[in-house]
């Protein structure tokens, strides 16, 4: 007996250590932790979820086992009862186990489209395996309560006295589901039912669709209940994000290009050759000039005093982050990724020696609206060429984003003049006070860190202009016409150096820019609380 | 598609004579805005004769090489030669000239702050008595407000406001302000700077339009606020003649009033509004019929009673106004013709083709009946009432014909279109090419594609029929033939080589030559990279063919 009980004790607290790291993995992933706990964190999840596995595996074996030959029914343990399927349930144990583990292990390893795959199939089998579920249980506990109706049917028959109505949804006697749906919209009969249903005569009334209507009304519960378990495991967020600048410094100067020029003499004998001395004439040497070019870093990418290159308003721990804005209607995952807008991000690490995050990423509008003030990223990138649709929530969140939160909006048109006009209205409705107006080649994001002497694009979907919103002296959000995203990736669209390398350039120059003005606005928040 | 809906715009058609009239208004308001756009260039950066007249010669000859590259819109050459111009004649009376239209140049080759702040303000520094230093401290403005700044601007707007209050850039500098307050909200600004155009602002041929405009918009303001009499106030600064005030009302009236009486919290709101507009135009009516002008203008007054009333919903009161109208006037085709008008705005298509019934001159009653079958989409019964009106005025067949072959056109009757136009072809002896291309258009919409090329064959080539044969050849799946005449297009005709070439790329996409297809894509990126044709190359390339090396690419110009 007490084996079985501190066996089902460390069950249990399996159970509660693996649902914990379950929702920690789900909504907690992107909380901000000191290294050493992140570390440990992850730790935990992998010995809890790579055990479960096997764990569930040794639970149906011993359950199909003690099928096979049933033990003392003292010895037996409680989901072993009889009538408690105890291999299905651990079968549907090691269901659950495998999926998690599934979906988890692909997400730790980076195979997103074997992650998204396992995601959808294992949701699609758990609705099934959970239907199944239902279905036995209903059907379990109705007949359990019907037969206690009888009694009572009985008892009342006796007595003469009328029968309470049943409100029992478990219960096919409930009186709703004695009805037709035609009777449900006539009052009056309506009424008269229910006044008869009271009578114990009439208890076998709607005997025809009771089962039938319980069964529809258990599957559309069921259904609603895991479509919002599903909308409260992916929708819901748990504590917010942080995108931390990387701490350091630096100026907002434009590049300089300087060349080297050394000169090589070697050393040169003047002979006369009608001289006494017999001297070698050598061969007259020439001059080799020895250019270097090179680019003068001549201070550190960033913005304000601190070692390194960074931004003053930043954090040891940050880094910057290539964030895009995930939106409904149109292909908003355009160019992302490794090959992608990754190398953008590269090769801004590269040329402004700032610490970089290892991969661009998307979040939904809700989460960068969620993400506390001070903590945002800097800009978020969104591109496509289909349509942008948002609701007035995320309208909200985004205008809250770029004015109050200080962040800025880098668009580029993916791919159609329509997506232009898309942003346009999406930003009308973001800023309705603020008109779009052509960005000047000679602007301070056109300008620093690099010169960029005429605006780059790969095809001119919007125009050959970028446009910018601008509030009190900064813009907040920068439109590029033309399929910068394009110019970046792979193989460069086939465009020649010159333009893609003008493109780089200028990405580095916005993101440049969002950075800096986010690390003021950070400097002067901080000054304002002393 | 785009080049076919352009041909079928220039289609002779009933409905779209209308088209075709708002199509003139928009392209004399377009001309007008260019041409006053253009004098205020020319007012505020152009250097007077007197000044002129003290250059030297050499100076003169340097000023005059710039302004040509000026006026050909050669910026970046005409910056260089002004450039030049300072750097020879620093102390020279077209200096500052010279300066200000360097910065002109600047901000047109989109280097807006360098123009500001090594144009304009060197300008006021280095000659701050000239009329440039003027002209600049409003450039300065603008600059700003093009690029967003919007503080700056008002900032510099201000000054130039109390600096310069009876200078024409004061005038430009108060509309910059409107349109500032307007985005910000800023209904005081704008009532200030709609009254200190309006009313104390004198009208010069430079000044006027601004002027004119702000007086609509703060009488359109003062509609709003109920303000009837302050609001003809400010009409009556620009509409000097009587009878131009009322039109004016109606049009600024209708909308606030509808907008008001169409909610019921602002309802009586908008029956006051319309009861002060209709009190004002029944005291101004005037009363003397003595000559058809003035009679004209009589009739004018009760047609806007009756809009006013249409505009605040009050359909029995507009039916007795135009009742007591004919009363009046007598029966009148002009008060017939308004009224069925306003039958047709509230649906009630019967009626109004029983009014136009009533009309003395039968020609145009008729011809307004089978417009109303047109507009009611009635395309058959429109073309016989088309013919009706032909046989009433036989002596203009090019009038109504097109008419006709266009109704028959719209209701499928291919044979009858077409016989239309070949009679058009016989009667229109100046422009017979036109109808032989609508006949062909006819033809290629109603799926008779062998009949369309043939037709198209007969055309002048100078018409880029190629273009229309292709569409036909390629809807019969006769690619070769298509790719054939797209080539001959792209040859002959170099501004419409884009689209041509885009086309080809998709015949043989349709052909299933998908190789050729990229590679003709392709070439458009590459050859055409400024063209919106190559844009959508480019996504069709990546889309459809999953094709990442699209041979785009280029810079803007500078």
């Amino acid at each position: 007996m007490s084996t079985s009980r501190t066996l089902r004790r460390a069950i249990q607290t399996y159970a509660i250590l693996w649902v914990c790291c379950l929702i920690d993995w789900v909504w907690f992933s992107r909380a901000d932790l000191p290294h050493w706990l992140d570390l440990v964190r992850n730790a935990l999840r992998w010995g809890v979820f790579a055990t479960s596995v096997p764990l569930c595996a040794f639970a149906l074996v011993a359950a199909l086992r003690g099928r096979r030959q049933p033990a003392a029914v003292d010895q037996i343990s409680a989901p072993e009862r009889p009538g408690t399927p105890a291999p299905a349930l651990a079968a549907t144990a090691l269901f659950l186990a495998l999926w998690q583990f599934g979906v988890f292990a692909f997400d730790a390893f980076g195979f997103d489209a074997f992650r998204a795959q396992v995601a959808t199939t294992g949701t699609w089998l758990s609705f099934l395996v959970g239907l199944c579920w239902v279905i036995w249980g209903l059907e379990k506990i109705s007949a359990r309560y019907e037969a206690r109706r009888r009694v009572a049917v009985e008892h009342a028959e006796r007595a003469g006295s009328p029968l309470p109505l049943n409100w029992n949804p478990l219960d096919t006697g409930a009186w709703y589901y004695r009805l037709a749906l035609a009777d449900w919209f006539n009052p009056r009969r309506f009424n008269a039912i229910l006044r008869e249903l009271r009578a114990p005569q009439s208890s076998h009334y709607g005997d025809d669709r009771r089962k039938l209507n319980q069964s529809v009304a258990g599957f559309c519960s069921y259904t609603l209940a895991f479509y919002l378990a599903f909308l409260l495991m992916t929708q819901v967020g748990g504590c917010s994000e942080s995108f931390e600048l990387p701490a350091g410094g630096g100026e907002q100067a434009q590049i300089a290009q300087q060349v080297k020029v050394q000169k090589v003499i070697k050393k040169k004998f003047v002979v006369n050759p009608f001289s006494a001395i017999k001297f070698k004439v050598p061969p007259i040497d020439d001059i080799k000039l020895q250019l270097t070019e090179i680019t003068k870093h001549a201070y550190a990418f960033g913005y304000g005093e601190g070692a390194g290159a960074g931004y003053a308003g930043g954090t040891n721990r940050g880094k910057v982050r290539f964030v895009r804005l995930e939106y409904v209607g149109g292909d908003w995952n355009q160019d992302f990724g490794v090959g992608a807008d990754l190398n953008m991000l590269i090769e801004y690490g590269i040329r402004t020696k700032q610490p970089v995050h290892g991969e661009t990423e998307s979040r939904t509008i809700a989460e960068i609206g969620a993400v506390p003030l001070g903590k945002g990223p800097a800009f978020v990138f969104m591109t496509g060429q289909r349509n942008i649709s948002l609701s007035a929530a995320e309208v909200k969140m985004l205008r809250t984003y770029v004015t109050e939160k200080h962040g800025m909006i880098f668009c580029d048109n993916g791919g159609s003049a329509h997506f232009h006009n898309q942003f346009f209205a999406m930003m009308n409705q973001v800023l309705p006070n603020v008109r779009p107006v052509t960005i000047p080649l000679d602007d301070v994001i056109h300008k620093i860190p690099y010169q960029i002497p005429f605006l780059p694009y790969v095809a001119p979907h919007g125009g050959r202009d970028a446009y910018g919103w601008k509030i009190d002296g900064r813009w907040v959000a920068y439109y590029h016409p033309g399929d910068i995203g394009d110019a970046w990736s792979d193989g460069h669209s086939g465009v020649k150096a010159e333009v893609w390398e003008a493109c780089f350039q200028l990405g580095v120059n916005v993101m440049q820019y969002a950075n800096a003005e986010y690390s003021k606005w950070l400097l002067a928040q901080q000054e304002k609380k002393k | 598609m785009k080049t076919e809906a352009g041909t079928a715009a220039t289609t002779a058609q009933p409905g779209r004579f209308r088209t075709s009239r708002i199509g003139i208004a928009l392209a004399a308001l377009a001309a007008f805005a260019a041409l006053t756009s253009a004098a205020e260039a020319q007012n505020l950066d152009e250097m007077t004769l007197d000044r002129w007249k003290k250059l030297r010669e050499t100076e003169r000859y340097q000023l005059k090489i710039a302004d040509d590259f000026y006026i050909k819109q050669q910026w970046k050459i005409a910056a260089a030669e002004y450039e030049k111009f300072q750097s020879l004649y620093e102390k020279s009376e077209g200096a500052s000239y010279a300066q200000l239209r360097w910065a002109n140049c600047q901000v047109r080759l989109k280097k807006v702050n360098t123009a500001i702040s090594d144009g304009y303000q060197t300008t006021i520094d280095y000659w701050p008595d000239s009329p440039e230093a003027i002209a600049s401290a409003f450039y300065i403005g603008r600059s700003y407000k093009d690029t967003g700044e919007l503080k700056k601007a008002k900032k510099a707007y201000q000054e130039v406001l109390k600096k310069h209050p009876d200078h024409l850039v004061a005038v430009y500098s108060a509309a910059d302000m409107i349109e500032i307050a307007q985005q910000e909200n800023d209904a005081p600004t704008q009532v200030a700077m709609w009254k200190k155009l309006t009313f104390d602002t004198k009208r010069t041929p430079w000044s006027r339009s601004a002027c004119e405009k702000a007086s609509r918009e703060l009488a359109a303001h003062m509609f709003a606020q109920v303000n009837v009499d302050e609001a003809v106030k400010a009409l009556e600064t620009t509409y000097t003649k009587p009878e131009q005030v009322p039109p004016q009302i109606v049009a600024l009236a209708s909308g606030p009033i509808a907008q008001m009486v169409a909610d019921s919290k602002s309802q009586a709101k908008g029956e006051k509004l319309a009861d002060s507009c209709i009190a004002w135009l029944k005291s101004h009516t005037p009363d003397d019929k003595s000559t058809p002008e003035k009679k004209a203008i009589a009739e004018q007054s009760w047609f806007c009673v009756a809009d006013i009333e249409s505009a605040a919903k009050r359909d029995a009161k507009v039916l007795e106004t135009y009742a007591t109208a004919l009363k009046v006037f007598g029966e009148d085709d002009a008060i017939l013709g308004r009224q069925a008008n306003w039958y047709k705005t509230r649906g009630k298509w019967d009626d109004a083709r029983k009014t136009y019934n009533r009309y003395k001159n039968q020609v145009d009653g008729q011809a307004e009946i089978a417009q109303s079958w047109y507009q009611e989409n009635q395309f058959e019964k429109a073309a016989n009432a088309y013919r009706q009106v032909l046989a009433l005025d036989p002596q203009n067949p090019i009038k109504w014909k097109p008419s006709i072959a266009y109704c028959y056109r719209r209701a499928g009757k291919t044979d009858d279109s077409v016989a239309a136009y070949d009679e058009l072809v016989v009667d229109d002896k100046a422009s017979p090419d036109r109808w032989q291309v609508e006949a062909a258009h006819t033809y290629r919409e109603h799926g008779k594609y062998k009949e369309a090329i043939a037709r198209y064959r007969l055309c002048n080539p100078s018409g880029n029929c190629y273009h229309w044969m292709a569409i036909c050849h390629r809807a019969l799946k006769e690619y070769g033939e298509a790719i054939g005449l797209y080539n001959q297009s792209i040859g002959a005709f170099p501004d419409s080589a884009p689209s041509s070439m885009y086309q080809k790329g998709l015949t043989y996409e349709e052909q299933g030559k998908k190789e050729l297809a990229i590679k003709t894509l392709q070439q458009v990126c590459k050859q055409f990279p400024k063209d919106s044709h190559a844009s959508v190359a480019h996504a069709r390339l990546q889309d459809v063919f999953k094709v990442t090396v699209t041979l785009g690419g280029d810079k803007t110009d500078q």
